[in-house]
């Protein structure tokens, strides 16, 4: 299989009938239909796994690892980091010890929780917040999808960013240097795999934003792993030691969860891409200035409504309430020093700059550019204005687009083809028709 | 691609004139010029600050015109030199153009406030991004705002 893919999704030719549901699902206009099949924009693509969703003929597949014991075999220790949204996943409530274990028993040498990372991430953030050292207001970095919508729409917001790792990146960096102590290994022998719901989370993994190299290794997704773990819940003993993070720090993947966590004085939350588009579009505009704190979730309901989940997620955002209030409503002294003294030391941080791919501009050329805008509104005259997608594109605004790029062309619309047939063939008859050796003959049409 | 020198490029690119009318306490289709304005400006790849700016003054003179203004448009000449925004509206105009400008200075009606404008930011935050700014008001008449944002 080729792993040298920039985004976590791909078409099966095979299954996609060029239906367009995606490309009208696409926030940041990234797919086109080309003869007949889906076609991804890749500088466009911020992985949130809107078509993955959305596809009727499940054509959109997320790219994630198979639970092979191949890829584990590759690694000394293994450990899977388990998403907090695994626990809500089984329609009651089932301490988290079970589901854990559960998963230790599928051919993992240790489990870990996402949410000791977000429990972390609680401690630094909060720290941040009372620094004042950031400009208001501070975006959350928890979402991945989030972070490219920014580079790719609102470069301007990059500096808003928060400058700390997402939860899943701290943890796993947590376990890694915990079981390298603990087992007396070298770090790069220990094999970490995310249990994740996410399909940004799981590109982050192989083309990270911010750092380096992610400090995890491969990802499996919920849904691959459902049915194994279902089958061994009512079986397996609930193992407390392995779930030692905090209720609030479990309700991070939940919309909302985050700042009830951090209680920030001041914060907007939104969840969904429509929404957040609109959020963000205000914070551009500067109207959030007075705003400490911006929690934005890709998918509706947060983490808990991820494209790789089997619950559903209203559901899930129940189950979540209610386990987060079985938890521990805060974690102790002794870890918010640890977690405090990593913050001061710079152990958060992202460790490169997070550059803007402003999405494509007509030409690189200002000048021609302009030229080219004058285009688009002349082409736009000469097109319904019905959004109809069966170009393709996912609007007439956006074929004009393409048609002055050079990518697609005036008849790709239904509409104009069938005018310019209907023009021709008139043409065409009304040659005939003056044709004076067929109206001798007296086999003139259309009379 | 052609080999034109840059003088020659710009005499033959032709300047864009982008031109919305503006109902006075629309709402439901306030922001609407200045969010087109804004999309062209990044087809063009104008840099996002500059992006940012033009799309800040846009919104607000739009917004002025739906809170005070009767009627108006809003227009944009945009060449690879500079934006140039212009706001014109039918509205009461400006009695005291200086007091106008200082922020936190409202006359719009409480129920306009209500809904979370007319905070008294418009004017400043208008030429917080403008490199040129001048108000042309009479009262009773109208007011035309132009604004000029530099590409450089």
């Amino acid at each position: 299989m080729n792993r040298n893919y920039l985004f976590s999704n791909t078409v099966d030719a095979q299954k996609c009938k060029g239906c367009t549901n995606c490309v009208k699902n696409c926030p940041t206009e990234a797919i086109r239909v080309k003869k007949g099949t889906a076609t991804t924009i890749e500088e466009r693509c911020i992985n949130c796994g809107n078509c993955i969703r959305t596809c009727p003929y499940h054509a959109k597949i997320a790219i994630t690892d198979p639970l092979d014991l191949e890829r584990l075999r590759e690694f000394k220790y293994t450990v899977a980091l388990c998403s907090s949204v695994l626990y809500s996943q089984f329609h009651r409530l089932i301490p988290p010890g079970i589901i854990l274990n559960a998963v230790k028993s599928l051919g993992f040498d240790d489990v870990y929780q996402e949410a000791v990372g977000a429990d972390a991430v609680s401690v630094a953030t909060w720290e941040l917040l009372n620094s004042k050292e950031n400009k208001k207001p501070i975006i959350s970095t928890s979402c991945p999808a989030i972070i490219k919508l920014i580079q790719v729409r609102f470069p301007t917001l990059l500096e808003n960013l928060s400058p700390l790792l997402p939860p899943v990146e701290i943890a796993a960096k947590l376990v890694r240097e915990k079981i390298s102590k603990k087992q007396n290994l070298p770090p790069d022998e220990i094999g970490i795999f995310l249990i994740t719901p996410c399909v940004a989370k799981a590109s982050a993994i192989k083309h990270p934003v911010g750092i380096t190299k992610s400090n995890i290794d491969g990802a499996i997704s919920v849904i691959r792993l459902y049915n194994q773990i279902h089958s061994l819940v009512s079986t397996t003993p609930d193992d407390k030691s392995l779930a030692s993070a905090s209720g609030p720090a479990v309700g991070w993947v939940r919309s909302g969860g985050e700042t009830a966590a951090l209680n920030p004085p001041n914060y907007v939350v939104a969840d969904g891409m429509s929404n957040v588009l609109k959020l963000l579009e205000e914070a551009d505009m500067r109207h959030f200035d007075d705003v400490d704190y911006i929690e934005c979730h890709s998918c509706h309901g947060g983490c808990l409504g991820g494209p790789l989940t089997i619950e559903n997620s209203f559901v899930a955002r129940i189950l979540n309430r209610k386990l987060v209030r079985t938890l521990p409503a805060a974690i102790t002294e002794k870890e918010k020093t640890f977690y405090k003294k990593h913050y001061l030391e710079g152990y958060f941080y992202f460790d490169k700059e997070i550059k803007a791919h402003p999405m494509m501009p007509l030409d690189h050329d200002i000048a021609k550019a302009i030229q080219l805008v004058s285009k688009v509104d002349e082409i736009l005259k000469d097109l319904p204005g019905l959004d109809c997608a069966s170009c393709g594109c996912p609007s007439c605004r956006a074929l004009a687009e393409d048609i002055a790029r050079g990518s697609a062309a005036l008849t790709d619309c239904i509409f104009v083809l069938l005018r310019t047939i209907r023009d021709s063939a008139q043409e065409t008859m009304s040659l005939i028709q003056k044709d004076h050796r067929i109206s001798k003959n007296g086999k003139e049409p259309n009379k | 691609m052609d080999k034109k020198g840059p003088k020659e490029q710009l005499t033959t690119s032709k300047d864009i004139n982008l031109q919305y009318a503006i109902k006075g306490l629309d709402l439901l289709a306030a922001g609407e010029a200045s969010s087109n304005i804004k999309h062209t400006l990044q087809l063009i790849g104008f840099s996002p600050a500059i992006i940012r700016k033009a799309a800040i003054a846009a919104y607000e003179a739009e917004m002025n015109i739906v809170i005070h203004g009767r009627q108006g448009f809003l227009k944009a000449v945009i060449n690879p030199k500079r934006i140039e925004l212009i706001a014109e509206d039918t509205g009461p105009g400006i009695h005291d153009i200086d007091l106008a400008m200082t922020e936190g200075y409202s006359t719009a009606p409480d129920y306009i406030r209500e809904m979370g404008f007319g905070a008294g930011m418009g004017l400043p935050n208008i030429k917080n991004c403008a490199d040129e700014l001048t108000i042309d008001s009479s009262v009773g008449k109208g007011t035309i705002l132009r604004i000029i944002i530099n590409n450089y």
